[in-house]
């Protein structure tokens, strides 16, 4: 993955209904990290380094943090925060877990489309859940942190 | 309704004898009375809403690609339902794969055509019939647009009737 700014970015969070509702944010000034993490089991044998294990899985951390520029979507209202509602799971938004017991999910998907030439690039954060959502209203930022359900994730 | 007498609920349905060698395949094409079926199994599709910074509500934004693609597909699948309904009165017509109550088959028509052995020719003579009996033929209504005013022009160049004068 080449380095990126989030100008030439737009994220798309996506809903579990049969065709997803999104919302796609193009995003003004922040950050968005994730990390993938796995456990690693070393095993010694009278004291020398000798096995290696992998341990059990772990989900991927995600966190974002920004304004936005605009925000475009079939189902904007004005009585309410839009990007809040779907990662949330406000109707009419689906999760996109089928397991109905599950906490309600959704994805994000982090789609740079440089307008020189460079290569696209989407990232798939795919069953994501938060964790805490905070807000600066003076800043005028969202902040989200939460995990996705999957170990690794997809780079298209 | 009439107009001028004409009872405009009658219509006629076009006649398109396709020649294939020594033989002749014969389509009807009939006019569609409603859309109401093509609105609900392909509603058109709504522009995205977009909010910018500072706005205050949402607004259509009908220049999304996605959308204006969706439009395009939307356009595509009613000529081929317009086609489709209009040759039902062929006789003996049936399709392998267009389903009526399937939108995601309508464009098979095109397919089924040229594996039935018609040409392109032959599917824009086809075209033009159901264009003409559903009135969007574009040389059919300049003809008439002619007709009517040549019509009125001759009603107006007649002397008028003769007084008599007591």
């Amino acid at each position: 993955m080449s380095q990126r700014t989030l100008a030439e970015a737009t994220i798309k969070i996506k809903d579990g209904t049969g065709t997803p509702l999104e919302i796609v944010v193009k995003i003004g000034e922040g950050n968005i990290t994730f990390s993938e993490k796995r456990a690693v089991e070393y095993t010694l044998d009278r004291g020398t380094l000798d096995t290696v294990r992998l341990g059990d899985e772990e989900p991927v951390d995600v966190s974002f943090d920004f304004t936005w520029e605009w925000l475009k979507s079939s189902t904007l209202t004005t009585t309410s925060d839009n990007i809040r509602d779907i990662i949330k799971g406000v109707t009419p938004y689906v999760s996109t877990s089928s397991d109905d017991c599950e906490p309600y999910a959704c994805d994000i998907e982090v789609a740079f489309d440089p307008a020189c030439g460079d290569i696209d690039e989407t990232i798939v954060l795919a069953d994501f859940r938060y964790e805490e959502m905070s807000y600066d209203l003076s800043a005028g930022t969202v902040s989200v942190t939460g995990k996705c359900n999957l170990s690794t994730l997809t780079f298209a | 309704m009439k107009i001028a007498g004409i009872d405009l609920s009658i219509t006629t349905n076009i006649i398109v004898p396709i020649i294939r060698g020594d033989s002749e395949v014969i389509f009807e094409c009939c006019i569609i009375e409603s859309y109401d079926d093509f609105d609900r199994l392909c509603p058109a599709p709504e522009a995205p809403k977009v909010l910018r910074r500072g706005d205050s509500a949402p607004t259509p934004d009908e220049t999304d690609k996605d959308y204006l693609e969706a439009l395009e597909a939307h356009s595509k699948k009613r000529v081929a339902y317009m086609f489709i309904v209009s040759v039902e009165p062929t006789e003996g017509l049936t399709w392998d794969k267009v389903d009526l109550a399937n939108p995601d088959t309508w464009e098979f028509y095109e397919n089924e055509l040229t594996e039935a052995g018609f040409n392109t020719v032959h599917m824009g003579q086809i075209l033009q019939g159901v264009m003409e009996a559903n009135g969007l033929s574009d040389t059919r209504i300049e003809e008439a647009k002619k007709r009517f005013l040549a019509a009125q022009r001759a009603a107006q160049s007649q002397p008028s009737s003769p007084t008599v004068e007591s």
